[in-house]
């Protein structure tokens, strides 16, 4: 019992680590005619969330991407590859259409050694309704356009 | 014997897992022999390796031919508790699977009206096992690529009736001649 008690404040420090802790969620205010908005976000999920990965945006890192996490990115409307790697990659490409929202998910899966990511590309429904618990992640790189 | 079929079992299931199958509709053949060839002028804004051969980008709105494409991704997965005690997931038992299915248009305008429309849908279908990535964007250049060629074939057969489309738009946008006094 003393043992399980010692161990709390150390898993209590692990889930801290893992979960992303900055403004909460707000939608970019105006949407620029000539870009598109693409919101990257993760929800936090029971098995898998101390997994951590970078997603990249057009071959540029985007966001360490956290559970509870999100980013938004305004992206020129052409076709743009969103990728993230642990021990398996995982790579989806969309094709941007200026003034339109897209909601890509991030996720875990089962791996062999490590999970492996998993994006994918949500309606906006869901999209918009999972991301309000999001807190917002700073991007991983400079030149990116995240509002 | 016992050891034997378990083998062979461990090889198919290596054998079918992680598998492709790539699915066309409808699913034309390039036609044999002498095709003309075209070069449609097709109002596109994407990737020019998504065209077909006999189509060329243009950015008039005015262009008698219009190329478009959709694609639709879905992903299905098993649960995760079910493939972590399955003890097959370590031998390569399917875990999941992705499918991307692209939907290629090329529209034929007259005056504004539509003509004739082709359609061509692929779908790609990957199974994913514990030690396969998970790239969609292959598997959308696989679709891409599959609904591509079913155009092409598509057009290369109706090429004759495409190619007088594409002379009487031509000769209907370029501006007269001008008149020469004798």
């Amino acid at each position: 019992m003393t043992s399980v008690r010692a161990l709390a404040p150390v898993a209590l420090l692990l889930l801290s680590v893992a979960c992303a802790s900055g403004p909460p969620f707000a939608p970019v205010p105006t949407t620029p005619p000539d870009k598109a908005i693409v919101y990257v976000y993760r929800t936090a999920q029971f098995v898998g969330d101390g997994v951590t990965y970078t997603v990249n945006a057009g071959g540029k890192p985007l966001v360490k991407l956290l559970p509870n996490g999100y980013i938004a990115l305004l992206a020129e409307p052409r076709e743009t590859e969103f990728s993230a790697e642990t021990e398996a990659t995982s790579s989806i490409t969309l094709d941007l259409e200026a003034g339109q929202t897209y909601y890509l998910k991030g996720g875990i899966g089962v791996g062999f050694l490590v999970g492996h990511p998993k994006l994918t590309l949500v309606d906006a429904t869901t999209g918009s309704s999972e991301i309000v618990n999001c807190k917002k992640l700073p991007p991983a790189s400079l030149g990116l356009d995240t509002p | 014997m016992r050891l034997a079929f378990s083998m062979a079992l461990l090889v198919v299931v290596l054998c079918v897992s992680a598998c492709t199958t790539v699915t066309v509709v409808p699913s034309l053949l390039p036609g044999e022999g002498s095709a003309p060839e075209l070069r449609l002028p097709a109002l596109y804004k994407g990737d020019p390796r998504h065209l077909p051969l006999g189509v060329v980008a243009v950015s008039s709105p005015d262009a008698p031919f219009e190329y478009a494409f959709h694609v639709a991704y879905r992903r299905d997965d098993l649960p995760a508790l079910i493939t972590l005690i399955n003890p097959l997931t370590l031998f390569g038992w399917p875990i999941g699977s992705v499918r991307v299915t692209a939907v290629a248009t090329l529209t034929a305008r007259v005056g504004g009206a539509v003509v004739k429309r082709y359609e061509a849908t692929a779908t790609v279908h990957k199974t994913r096992t514990l030690y396969s990535s998970d790239s969609l964007t292959e598997l959308r250049l696989q679709a891409l690529a599959a609904a591509r060629d079913s155009i092409e074939a598509q057009i290369q057969a109706d090429a004759i009736y495409l190619l007088d489309l594409a002379s009487a738009a031509e000769q209907s946008t370029s501006p007269a001649a001008p008149e020469v006094n004798p």
